[in-house]
This record gives structure tokens, C-alpha cells and sequence, in this order.
């Protein structure tokens, strides 16, 4: 499971990422999905945003920040109108080994009932690769990249 | 004046990666091998953390947790080593392309020419490719592989009267290129500690303790040339093609699906190279360490895939036995010689078909990539063929003398 990554403040407005003050060292920004504050950078029709890493709150979502592949494809978050996203992450970090994020991760945003948007990150199977790498089951979905 | 150069490219597989993704510069990062373990390449920074080349990756991220590990893609770093190579053939006509990021040269100019000539080929190498490298010049080829080395990252280092004798009484003699760690004990228990007490050493003594080998690096520390530039590639003597088979496994079909992308591998190696072999081998290791391995003659020198594979088939079924897994399988093709110099033969009728299967395939292939139209029964092993940045590995870079 990928709990953090680093994304590049380029992609954002200073406006947008006035509140991050604390996730940031130079021009880039670490997030961890357990960070009460945990946002992922998405982009959604050719436009960024900072959107909630998956559920903490109290609503009817899921209380988790990944959504595994095989569940969505199975049809298990349709009642929740998925829409694919793509993550913007230039790094990943797993069971303490950061690896390198191409192009992004695939990432699925939901709204819950109060109409505030939550980003799940989509996790697969690891390859054997990413296994021997991280030790670790499963592994981000990332676009367009096999380690 | 023949001098003699050693191009190197610094951190080669870390910087072919920084070339693709500018966000790994200045950060620290490592390159792992082909199973993910272990750190094959490191940038001077994760260096600098104290990881080194062939760490485990558990260790190396507990000593630099701020490094970015990379999964190595030998395609990439193989097209990279041919436009380095192909610019270094623009300096000299005489190229031995060593490794996949070393190279050696030699030049008839003097040593001031040397030294306008090194900064000239850096930039321009590194404006072309984007790849830094680090040059030396010397009299020999040990001495020149000094230089580069010598000044890394990014730097030069003629080699010539006034400075070799500092230069060696600076240089600890495990530093010398063809100074093993076997060679490295002996010089210990014999008191040399740089390369300059070696050299000053009478050449009887040195012949005595380290024979040939010793002897050679004794003349070349000496600025005098034993060790030529090749440019053309020696005959190997033996092909061969292998490894790991992710993980440990018992499924006989698995492991037989492996040995034959192997052999596609194998068969690829053979017509680049346009040889033929006379017999193959059949190598399993198990996961406990044991091999088994099984040596078949075949009837007449080839590079077709039929009477190879019929050959594998025989290996594997005399050295696969039921019990153990199996974690690496390999491939030796012996007696090579040239494809092109077929002694006529009475009762020799080549198949006709075979050739224009061998073409077409080779074609399709080097088109739109290894393995895309390749035999029915890797199936059994398929999981393996989605990975495409898998399929090519150091081996199949081809053109340089080591592990081609």
C-alpha cells in the first residue's frame, strides 16, 4: 500500500496550497494518508485539485483511503458514482522505499452526503517486482508503469 | 603518439534515468537489479548516505530513507550506451566499446592536445546525450582508466611524466584496474600499499608473485603499452542465457515456459551475432542451491529453433526431477562458430522455410519488441511477458565485450 507520496507545487496556485504550509519542503509536497489533513492532488477534465485522501469523517464512504481494483471492478462502488481520476504523485513511498510515479496513480473520486468530494487511491495486486521491492501485497495502480 | 583514453559515464544507469525524468536530480537515488533486491547503481548523493552498489534493499532504505529506488530498464540504458558510443566513434577510429558505460580509445596526438581535447568531449557528449562522463588519457590503458576514474564525477585527468609519479604514490594499488581482491591480499602480505610501490618493485618479483597478470599491470604502471584497444568483439566461446525465474517454483510447465523465453533470448543472441552452436546445455538450480544440469550434442552446427528446442526439451526432461523448487534455469550453447562460414556438405539440405520464419521473426521482433511473436509454450509462464521493460536485460545490449 502506497501511505505516502510527494507531488511537485508547480501543478497548484498559491491559494490552493495556502493551508499545506506544513507539508511542504521547497517545491514539493509530502502527504501521509493518515494526516487528519490528508489531501491528494488530482486531475479531474484537465484541471487540478487538492481533494480529501479518502474518508475520516463520520459519513456513509468508506472508512479507508484506497479502493482496490478488483472491488470497483466488481461493481462494489457503484452505488457511490465513481469518477476515474488521475493522481498527480511524482513519488510514492511504501513500507518505507520511495519509488518513482511516471505519470500518476489511478485514483477514483466519490462525493458523500454532504457533497464534499473524497479522492480513493486504486490499489492492484503487487508485481513480483514491487513485492521483492517493498515487501508489500499490494501496489498503487499507476498509470501507464509496471515496476 | 598513441595515447590512450577511458571514457566513463558517471553513475551511467542513474543519470540515463535523470535524462527521462529531471526530477530526480540532485536527489538521492538508486537503480535496483532485476529482481528488485538489490541496489545495482547509485547516484553520488545516496552514496554519499552510505549506501553501495549491491546492498540489499532493506538495508540501503534504513540508510538513506530519503532514496528513490528505480526498477532498472536495460533497453533504455542500452540505446543511451549506443549514442555515447556512436559520439566517441566521431573522436577516434578506434573504439572498444568495453561496457555498457565504459569505453576505450586510442588517439595519435600528443598530451597538450589530450588536454583541450577531454573538456571538448565531455561537453559535447553531454549536450548530445545528456549523459556526463568523466575522461583520462595516459600512456596505457590501466593508466587512462586511472584518470577517469580519478577525477569522477564529471571530470578529466591527463596522465603523463610530470604527474604519474604522484598520481601512483597517491593511488592504493586495490585501485588498479586487474588488482583483484585475490591479488589485493598478496600485495598486502608483501608490504605494497600504493600502485607506485608496485611498479618500483623489480619486475622478477612481481612476475614471481603475480605472475602474467601482475606482470602486465607492472609494464602498463610503467607507461609502457601491453594492453591493446580492441575494436571488434573476440569470438566467444560460449553463449548463454538465464537467471532467476521469479520466485521459487515447482510446476514443471511454468519452469519449462521459462526455459523457453530463454531460449528466445538464446535464439535472438545467435542471429545478432550470426554464430551457430553445436550443443546445448540445460541448467536448473533449486531453491535449496543444487543444480542439475544436462549437456546435449546436436547433430550439426545451428541456429534454428527446432533442433534447439527439441534439444532444451531432452535437457529438461533429464534434469527435472519432482520434489524440489526450482528459483533459476539456464541455457549454454558451446562450440560456436560463424554463421557465415558453412563448410559445404553433401548431405546438408537446409529447410528453406526455416529461414524465412527465422527472418520474419527476427524482423516482427526487433520492430515492435522481444518476445512479441514468440513460442506457443512460454504461455506457461505469461504472467512474466506483461512486463516488457523485463524482457531485456545487460546481456542483450549488444556490441561491448563484457557480459554480452
Amino acid at each position: 500500500m502506497c501511505l505516502t507520496i510527494r507531488f511537485s507545487s508547480f501543478e497548484f496556485t498559491d491559494d490552493q496550497l495556502k493551508m499545506l504550509a506544513p507539508f511542504r519542503t521547497g517545491n514539493e509536497l509530502r502527504m501521509n494518508v493518515r494526516s487528519p489533513q490528508a489531501v491528494l492532488p488530482i486531475q479531474d477534465n484537465g484541471v487540478n485539485h487538492l481533494i480529501c485522501w479518502g474518508n475520516k469523517t463520520h459519513s456513509r464512504l468508506p472508512k479507508t483511503g484506497f479502493c482496490k481494483k478488483e472491488s470497483l471492478e466488481s461493481g462494489r462502488w457503484r452505488w457511490l458514482n465513481p469518477k476515474p481520476v488521475k493522481i498527480l504523485a511524482a513519488f510514492g513511498q511504501t513500507n518505507g522505499v520511495w519509488y518513482q510515479v511516471r505519470e500518476g496513480i489511478h485514483g477514483i473520486l466519490v462525493y458523500d452526503d454532504l457533497g464534499i468530494p473524497h479522492c480513493f487511491m486504486l490499489t492492484q495486486p503487487s508485481t513480483h517486482y514491487f513485492k521483492t521491492m517493498t515487501g508489500n501485497e499490494r501496489m498503487p495502480a499507476l498509470i501507464n508503469q509496471i515496476i | 603518439m598513441t595515447i590512450y583514453a577511458h571514457a566513463d559515464a558517471d553513475c551511467f544507469y542513474v543519470s540515463c534515468e535523470r535524462i527521462r525524468d529531471p526530477r530526480l536530480v540532485g536527489k538521492p537515488v538508486g537503480v535496483l537489479g532485476n529482481q528488485g533486491a538489490c541496489v545495482i547503481a547509485i547516484s553520488y548523493e545516496m552514496k554519499a548516505a552510505g549506501v553501495e552498489v549491491a546492498m540489499p534493499i532493506w538495508k540501503a532504505k534504513k540508510i538513506c530513507p530519503e532514496g528513490i529506488f528505480i526498477k532498472r530498464d536495460f533497453r533504455w540504458y542500452g540505446l543511451l550506451s549506443h549514442a555515447m558510443q556512436s559520439m566517441l566513434s566521431k573522436y577516434s577510429d578506434k573504439v572498444e566499446y568495453y561496457s555498457i558505460d565504459e569505453s576505450f580509445m586510442t588517439f595519435d596526438i600528443d598530451f597538450d592536445e589530450a588536454r583541450k581535447l577531454a573538456p571538448q568531449m565531455q561537453k559535447e557528449i553531454y549536450t548530445a546525450t545528456g549523459l556526463p562522463i568523466s575522461i583520462g588519457f595516459a600512456r596505457t590503458r590501466t593508466l587512462c582508466k586511472l584518470g577517469s576514474k580519478r577525477n569522477k564525477p564529471f571530470g578529466t585527468l591527463v596522465i603523463d611524466e610530470r604527474n604519474r609519479e604522484a598520481i601512483l604514490k597517491n593511488t592504493a594499488i586495490h585501485k588498479i584496474n586487474g588488482i583483484g581482491r585475490q591479488l589485493a591480499r598478496r600485495t598486502e602480505a608483501l608490504g605494497i600499499e600504493t600502485a607506485w610501490d608496485f611498479m618500483s618493485r623489480p619486475r622478477e618479483e612481481i612476475k614471481q608473485h603475480f605472475h602474467r597478470p601482475g606482470e602486465t599491470i607492472w609494464y602498463e604502471l610503467q607507461g609502457r603499452p601491453i594492453l591493446t584497444v580492441k575494436p571488434e568483439s573476440e569470438q566467444r566461446k560460449v553463449v548463454s542465457r538465464g537467471g532467476s525465474i521469479w520466485g521459487h517454483h515447482k510446476d514443471p510447465s511454468y519452469i519449462w515456459g521459462f526455459l523457453v523465453r530463454n531460449l528466445e533470448r538464446f535464439l535472438t543472441c545467435l542471429w545478432d551475432n550470426q554464430i551457430e552452436v553445436n550443443s546445448l546445455t540445460t541448467v536448473l538450480q533449486t531453491s535449496d542451491g543444487r543444480a542439475f544440469q544436462h549437456k546435449i550434442p546436436l547433430e550439426d552446427f545451428t541456429s534454428n529453433q527446432s533442433p534447439l528446442l527439441h534439444a532444451l526439451k531432452e535437457g529438461f526432461r533429464h534434469t527435472y526431477k519432482k520434489g524440489p523448487s526450482y528459483c533459476r534455469v539456464h541455457l549454454v550453447g558451446g562450440s560456436i562458430r560463424s554463421a557465415n562460414v558453412r563448410q559445404l556438405n553433401l548431405f546438408h539440405k537446409p529447410d528453406p522455410r526455416s529461414g524465412e520464419i527465422k527472418k520474419l521473426k527476427a524482423n516482427l521482433n526487433a520492430r515492435f519488441g522481444l518476445f512479441t511473436l514468440r513460442n506457443a509454450s512460454t504461455a506457461h509462464a505469461a504472467e512474466v511477458f506483461k512486463d516488457k521493460v523485463s524482457d531485456f536485460e545487460i546481456v542483450d545490449v549488444s556490441g561491448k565485450q563484457l557480459f554480452s
